[in-house]
């Protein structure tokens, strides 16, 4: 009978699902909530290079609380709340650890913490949504700056250096461009300042003259960006094509190389704030660029620093708190005061333990560091 | 599968209280939190197969209703703090407000338009909600919701909620199913299988679709409800097309249609990811390949086991308690002859009880009934009919015959309401009923059957009939829902006439049987069943005799001449002389959308235009007019 295949195979499936990896008693096993499958499993991809590359050094190192260190990985499907609940629930209740690094993205951060903020699990992010340190969720360790503090660091380096009030601002027309503009319009505003002109383009568009014909007749001496690194790169060189004499600034988009190959030598002297920097002269980066490239062959980006210094931050407090209970291990966060790849690591009450952001400028068609703004 | 009624039920109670031990077996609350997705997002599939697989309308949107809810329950809530139980029921309402409105849109859209109209109205909702920040938290969503807990079932959070979610999943299959035995249930599924049929048999098919889209959308409200309770967080990423496009998948897994296999298919959707998990990068992908293993292996989906537990509560499968009806009757496949042997007895019974009782019949009296006045139509630059003026007289058989193409199913629809008239006026009884919608038209006293036999496949012979019935025709959703002392009354009332109609049809041992399983020949007198069930003033049949054997054309004779003798008035278009000749009082002939003879059976016989209409020649016309009795 052909239907009876079907509750056999179903069943083979379920028992295939539950052949468990389960870690070995003596282990010390904490959480990674990552985006393993769907359109964003290649930033998955980066982020477990970068926990395991940590993993491996600390176990060089004799473990932690003389334990080996092992990583249980759970599949948040990125901004997917519902599979970050069952990330998050199935690491608190099954695989009962003490801390989790990630979920990255903000509203898979947001969905879990009615799950993990009665104590069970510290959860280290780099998640930059603002309401995520606002939720008064005790057990949220943030280890990048939030999304205010790019535009303020930009703004603030843009009015102190280029010595100019005449800015105008362009943005794309998605959440990504909306929430930056109005960020930057709100860091100008804290500053008395009132941008000559707001224009939107929509994704896709390809001819910006209009745009910038109306930020040339306003007056705009600097224009700040927040659109991604295709159509920055149009609209610098169509700037450049009209002999538009505009410094340009913005968003992360424009330290990306996509950015850099397309506007060739139009985009020269473009400033941005990113939170990390593989050509940084630091020397913790530097050091963290070289083992990432013989490790894995390329250059490391921003998620494989960022959980690459979470997975040494938890163990960090875990050594501190001298235990593995949660409770312990979030107070211990407190007294961490230590220098990692993103930044110098100081932590709040609230949670956030990164207060600085690096603003870079494309020299030579490279980006290169001006400086590192901290708050 | 010969398993009791009652063993069935006593095996589903089983299941039932199986299904409530978890939390207090020491599950841990991982499992229970998959569990309590499951069976919120079951509540949310079961407003997709109700219009989906119920109704017939794609629904690919669901996502954006269960949002609504979810959105109007979180925002009374934390915006004007009122309490859950404020805040539920009116998300609940609201959203089945919403919903309506949209179906009144939506009956205009049918099949892929409609999937995408409601794939479109998912993006807007989206969109809405991720823009309108002041209101809804924009990308970042509703946060600091007060989720719901019991601190009697002691444990988290997924242990407090595990039973009520349980019990109100229960309870919201329980109303389904109940909706989907009753009257409406009827209406709806008869929609799926064939909306011509049912609107001109007197189902209000807008009605219909739009009650059916808001109980969709008040079951996705529900489940958003519902959701937001237990999660404390909504944001527009809960709410993307993909979700909607789980809940279809949920709805297909389960098998278009079934109610208890909408359970099976949310567990599978929601809960074998999750039981995949440990595979990591490739679970997804494992999953997939179990959806397609299931599809393959069982075609109809997971509702052929949940429907054969739940049989007692479904139509068709409780038949077995109609009396008189014996266990081979249902069973045994009838043989050709059997059933030749059968139509014959039941031609002889009807012939001699009229026999015995000839005084009683009733005479047709002169004046009209039916009266058709100048009626033209016009499909684009077709003409179909033109200037068409007749009248059908109180107790007459008329009958209507022309070549093909010549008008007369246009001229049955244009009676029945199907189709419009271009100019002119078709009134019954002095009512007029062209303009009408088909089921107004067949309220007014209208029935009929179709030249290719029209009968709603997935119910039983016994529903297709109580459909027609007035008394369930304003089928209301929630006495029908509650079951009313009124619409039990109803129901049973309906149930009676259908078994009394089907029993003049000499086919009441087939009541149980599901309507695709006839043969052409019984389906003919379902339709026929089903077409006087309500007692019509007037009974138009499109080539009853079409297709049919000579027994059973000789059961359809005596029976149409049954219905007259019992005062029916009948317009009928046929082929077969002899049938014509023998039925009819008098005949209409149309040619080309002309109305070109009138008269008895003889004086049309010999009518010259009727001649050539036929033959499509000049006919020397000095002998007996034999040749149209031969020609066809």
């Amino acid at each position: 009978m052909r239907k009876n295949f079907a509750p056999v195979l179903l069943a083979g499936l379920v028992a295939l699902g539950g052949m468990a990896t389960f870690a070995n008693a003596a282990d010390l096993t904490i959480g990674a909530a990552a985006p393993m499958t769907g359109p964003r499993a290649l930033l998955g991809k980066y982020f477990k290079q970068g926990v395991d590359m940590a993993v491996e050094e600390i176990n060089a190192e004799g473990g932690v609380l003389g334990q080996k260190l092992v990583v249980t990985f759970e599949d948040d499907q990125a901004d997917n709340p519902n599979a970050a609940i069952n990330a998050m629930s199935k690491l608190k209740e099954v695989s009962k650890v003490p801390v989790v690094v990630g979920p990255h993205f903000s509203v898979a951060q947001l969905a879990t913490m009615k799950n993990y903020c009665d104590g069970s699990m510290v959860s280290i992010t780099g998640a930059s949504g603002v309401p995520v340190t606002q939720q008064g969720c005790d057990y949220v360790v943030r280890i990048r700056g939030n999304d205010n503090l790019q535009a303020q660091a930009l703004v603030s380096y843009a009015l102190e250096h280029l010595k100019t009030t005449k800015i105008g601002v362009i943005s794309i027309h998605d959440d990504f461009g909306k929430g930056g503009a109005e960020r930057v319009v709100a860091a100008l505003k804290d500053k008395g300042i009132t941008p000559v002109a707001n224009e939107s383009h929509n994704a896709g568009d390809t001819d910006f003259s209009a745009q910038l014909s109306r930020l040339q007749s306003a007056g705009a001496e600097l224009v700040i960006m927040w659109t991604h690194d295709n159509e920055s790169a149009l609209i610098v060189r169509q700037a450049r094509q009209f002999g538009l004499p505009f410094k340009f600034a913005g968003s992360t988009s424009l330290s990306q190389p996509a950015f850099i190959n397309l506007a060739g030598p139009t985009g020269e002297g473009v400033i941005s704030a990113t939170d990390f920097l593989p050509a940084n002269p630091d020397p913790n980066v530097k050091a963290f660029v070289e083992k990432f490239q013989k490790k894995y062959g390329e250059l490391p980006e921003l998620y494989a620093a960022t959980y690459y210094d979470s997975v040494k931050l938890a163990v960090q407090a875990i050594k501190i708190a001298g235990s593995a209970d949660a409770k312990k291990i979030r107070e211990a966060f407190g007294k961490i005061d230590t220098q990692g790849v993103l930044a110098h690591y100081k932590c709040e009450a609230n949670g956030d333990c990164n207060h600085q952001t690096n603003i870079i400028e494309i020299k030579n068609g490279q980006p290169s560091l001006l400086t590192v703004v901290k708050f | 599968m010969n398993v009791s009624m009652r063993t069935r039920k006593a095996i589903l109670a089983v299941i039932l209280l199986g299904l409530l031990l978890p939390p207090f077996v020491g599950v841990n609350g991982y499992a229970l939190q998959v569990l309590n997705l499951a069976f919120i997002y079951s509540i949310a599939a079961l407003g997709v197969t109700i219009a989906t697989g119920i109704t017939g309308m794609v629904v690919l949107g669901q996502a954006a209703f269960m949002g609504f809810g979810a959105y109007t329950a979180g925002l009374i809530m934390t915006g004007l703090a009122l309490p859950w139980w404020i805040a539920l029921p009116v998300a609940v309402v609201g959203t089945g407000f919403l919903g309506a409105a949209l179906g009144l849109v939506s009956t205009r859209i049918k099949g892929h338009y409609l999937a995408i109209t409601t794939l479109g109205l998912n993006e807007i909702f989206r969109l809405v909600v991720l823009n309108e920040s002041w209101l809804t938290g924009g990308p970042f969503g509703l946060r600091d919701i007060p989720t719901l807990s019991f601190p009697v079932m002691g444990g988290g959070l997924s242990q407090q909620l595990y039973v009520p979610l349980f019990l109100l999943t229960v309870l919201a299959y329980a109303v389904a199913l109940r909706i989907y035995r009753t009257a409406f249930g009827r209406q709806m599924r008869s929609i799926r299988d064939d909306d011509l049929a049912a609107e001109s048999m007197g189902v209000n098919s807008r009605m219909v679709r739009v009650m059916s889209f808001s109980l969709c959308s008040i079951y996705g409200a529900l489940a958003g409800a519902v959701f937001v309770l237990t999660f404390g967080f909504i944001s527009p990423n809960n709410f993307l097309i993909f979700e909607s496009i789980k809940m279809l998948l949920m709805v297909v897994i389960g098998g278009m249609g079934s109610i208890g296999g909408t359970f099976l298919g949310a567990l599978v959707v929601v809960g074998l990811p999750e039981a995949l998990r440990d595979l990591q990068t490739y679970y997804m992908a494992i999953f997939g390949l179990g959806v397609v293993i299931i599809l393959l292996t069982v075609p109809k989906g997971l509702g052929i086991v949940a429907d054969w537990l739940l049989a007692p509560w479904l139509p068709g499968e409780e038949g077995n308690t109609i009396g008189e009806v014996k266990a081979e009757d249902v069973s045994n496949e009838v043989s050709v002859e059997e059933e030749e042997q059968r139509a014959l007895a039941v031609a002889a019974r009807l012939q001699a009880e009229r026999e015995q009782s000839e005084a009683g019949q009733v005479r047709p009296v002169a004046e009209p009934l039916l009266v058709v006045e100048n009626v033209s139509k016009s499909f684009g630059g077709l003409v179909a009919l033109k200037d068409v003026s007749f009248t059908v007289s109180r107790g007459e058989i008329l009958g209507l015959i022309g070549p093909n193409g010549s008008g007369k199913s246009t001229m049955i629809n244009a009676c029945s309401g199907i189709a419009g008239v271009s100019s002119g006026r078709i009134s019954l009884d002095g009512q007029l009923i062209s303009g009408l919608p088909a089921w107004d038209v067949h309220a007014a006293g209208v029935a009929r059957i179709f030249q290719n036999v029209r009968v709603w496949n997935s119910m039983t012979v016994l529903e297709n009939v109580m459909i027609c019935h007035p008394a369930t025709r304003r089928a209301h959703i929630v006495s029908g829902a509650i079951g009313t002392a009124k619409a039990r009354a109803d129901e049973e009332l309906a149930r009676d006439e259908a078994l009394k109609a089907l029993n003049l049809m000499g086919i009441r041992h087939l009541a149980t049987r599901r309507a695709s399983d006839l043969s052409f020949g019984q389906s003919r007198l379902v339709e026929l069943a089903r077409s006087v069930v309500n007692k019509p003033k007037l009974l138009l049949l499109d080539e009853p005799g079409a297709g049919l054997r000579g027994g059973l054309i000789m059961e359809l004779a005596e029976i149409l001449k049954q219905l007259r003798y019992q005062g029916m008035t009948i317009l009928v278009v046929e082929h077969r002389v002899k049938l014509v000749v023998s039925m009819c009082d008098r005949i209409v002939v149309l040619n080309l959308g002309d109305k070109i003879a009138e008269g008895s059976a003889q004086s049309v016989a010999r009518d010259p235009m009727v001649i050539d209409a036929y033959l499509g020649g000049k006919v020397v016309r000095k002998r007996r007019p034999k040749i149209v009795e031969s020609a066809t």
